[in-house]
């Protein structure tokens, strides 16, 4: 899944990563201004690419990140739209494998609501191991350390074309694309949600789901052209998960999302962990032994 | 069913006695080819990997691939049941859900027989990539296992360096710091006491002590060891059994140690 990402771009950056300064203003959020965010969580309002309708411009516009549905069977069982507010689940993250299979998904997909969701990267935790941060730390304290179980926070980012690791500048990694759904309110805000994919070999030890990315300039374009790219052949390209990522581990502070400072993106190992692990380099094989 | 005969179960006993500190549970993947195993330690920052071939066997059968999960302290506890000269034949049938170890001293005028519960452990393997090191090393497994011992005492972290001069050990800690070095060896008087550098480039990389130590428990498994290292991945420490198969540890490095040191 994905459920927390980093917008860590000036208004300026931000712009040149979307490929264009054309903001609509919206009237459910008229004083909404653009700011940095170290750590985006969902309900938070961020600023959504996609193709305007009338021009086929890229445009900006802010958007609600969870996107209200029916549960499955209600949804199943009436055709009438008298929902009520409390049944409605509210969903971040949608399956991109299933997304045309489940009825309000596809709608949205056929109706061309199709958006990216401009990142610097995004957050994932670490389940699978002991936390071994302190392992570094003196004798005692640490081996109890050791043993406790606790999840480390890593983030996500495009990998630099050179191939070498991160620059602490923010500006020369380049930007995350991630495919998103939205659905359009006349007088609220719109509301999306973040397609995911099964997580590439490269990051699978950390988790098994990862947004789905457009990792490449004709793969955005194709997204953001309703007009061109059918709703199948959409989903087809962004079905691919991304290998063209690198990742490092992170503080813990960015488990809590009140917590939104440029900190959060530095490396753990500045902090304090220095030790790696076997998993970053051997990923798990798709066949079991024998 | 699944049959393999050790004929000594010393052998049996120094691999136990090498992993079970690092790994509690693993599954043993049995195949007509032989028995390997693959597990991480739960920080997940090492990585065992056991091969035992079938040829190196006494006997080995095996009718369809069975996937043995063990815990390896229990297991340990039964091979300490078997005297070192014994041999050792572990059984099982298909739909068994216990593994038999049978024990034989050498004059054949003593026999015992343990079972051990199998256990289902859910554990995926790893794709080990086929790298390039920079850097290889082969020594004496009794002098690695001498220096690791030595320079845990005085530190958390070691760090390795193989340049021109040889492969230089180094440790720094609250009191104080220390360094090894061994040079690639000379003379051939004693080809097992050689050491052996090959360097395509220079490598530092700095490893937890707490890891090498572990790893050096298999020292009685081979006279020999092999170090391979390249800039950013896992350090290989192998012990290879001639004819029977190899024990290798990984072990992912650390970071920052150097940046703090220079």
């Amino acid at each position: 899944m994905c459920g927390r990402f980093a917008l860590a771009y000036s208004r300026g950056q931000l712009e040149r990563a979307a490929g264009t300064d054309r903001w609509r203003r919206t009237e459910a959020a008229p004083s909404y201004t653009y700011r940095e965010c170290y750590n985006v969580a969902p309900r938070q309002v961020v600023p959504l690419l996609l193709s305007d309708a009338a021009d086929a411009q890229r445009t900006l516009q802010p958007m609600k990140w969870s996107l209200p549905v029916l549960p499955w069977k209600r949804a199943a069982s009436t055709d009438d739209h008298h929902h009520h507010h409390h049944q409605l689940l509210q969903v971040i993250n949608v399956r991109a494998e299933t997304a045309l299979e489940k009825r309000t998904f596809r709608e949205l997909m056929n109706k061309g609501k199709r958006a990216v969701v401009v990142a610097s990267g995004f957050f994932e935790w670490y389940r699978g191991g002991d936390q071994v941060d302190a392992a570094a730390a003196t004798t005692a304290v640490a081996d109890k350390a050791v043993k406790r179980k606790r999840s480390v926070p890593y983030y996500i980012h495009m990998h630099p074309a050179d191939g070498k690791p991160p620059p602490t500048d923010i500006a020369t990694v380049a930007p995350m694309y991630m495919a998103a759904i939205y659905r359009e309110y006349p007088s609220e805000l719109n509301a999306f949600a973040v397609l995911t994919v099964a997580a590439s070999d490269r990051i699978r030890w950390l988790h098994d789901r990862m947004p789905a990315l457009l990792d490449t300039p004709g793969k955005l374009q194709a997204w953001l052209d309703v007009q061109h790219t059918s709703a199948a052949d959409a989903m087809d390209q962004c079905a691919v998960p991304s290998t063209a990522i690198q990742w490092y581990a992170v503080s813990d502070q960015v488990s809590n999302t009140r917590n939104d400072c440029a900190e959060l993106l530095q490396p753990r190992a500045e902090i304090k962990t220095n030790q790696r692990r076997i998993v970053e380099w051997f990923s798990p094989s798709k066949h079991a032994a024998t | 069913m699944f049959e393999a005969r050790f004929t000594e179960a010393s052998l049996l006993k120094k691999i136990l006695d090498a992993i079970k500190d690092l790994v509690q549970d693993a599954n043993f993947e049995c195949n007509e080819s032989g028995v390997a195993l693959q597990a991480m330690d739960n920080a997940h920052v090492s990585l065992v990997s056991l091969l035992l071939r079938g040829e190196g066997f006494d006997l080995y059968r095996v009718d369809k691939p069975e996937s043995l999960g063990i815990n390896l302290n229990s297991m340990s506890k039964i091979m300490r049941c078997a005297g070192n000269n014994d041999s050792v034949t572990m059984d099982k049938v298909e739909s068994a859900d216990t593994v038999r170890f049978l024990f034989e001293s050498p004059s054949a005028d003593r026999m015992s027989e343990f079972h051990l519960k199998l256990m289902d452990i859910d554990s995926e393997t790893l794709e080990i990539p086929e790298a390039m090191y920079h850097a290889e090393v082969e020594l004496p497994s009794a002098e690695l296992r001498r220096i690791v011992a030595d320079l845990v005492t005085m530190g958390d972290s070691v760090r390795v360096s193989v340049s021109k001069e040889g492969v230089r050990f180094t440790v720094k800690g609250d009191e104080g710091s220390g360094s090894v070095i061994l040079r690639q060896s000379t003379g051939v008087d004693k080809p097992e006491d050689a050491i052996h550098v090959l360097m395509n480039e220079p490598v530092e990389q700095s490893f937890a002590l707490k890891y090498l130590n572990l790893f050096c428990k298999a020292a009685p498994l081979s006279a020999r060891v092999q170090i391979k290292l390249s800039r950013d991945a896992p350090l290989l420490v192998n012990y290879a059994m001639s004819n029977v198969g190899h024990l290798a540890f990984y072990l992912a490095p650390k970071i920052g140690d150097e940046e703090d040191e220079q």
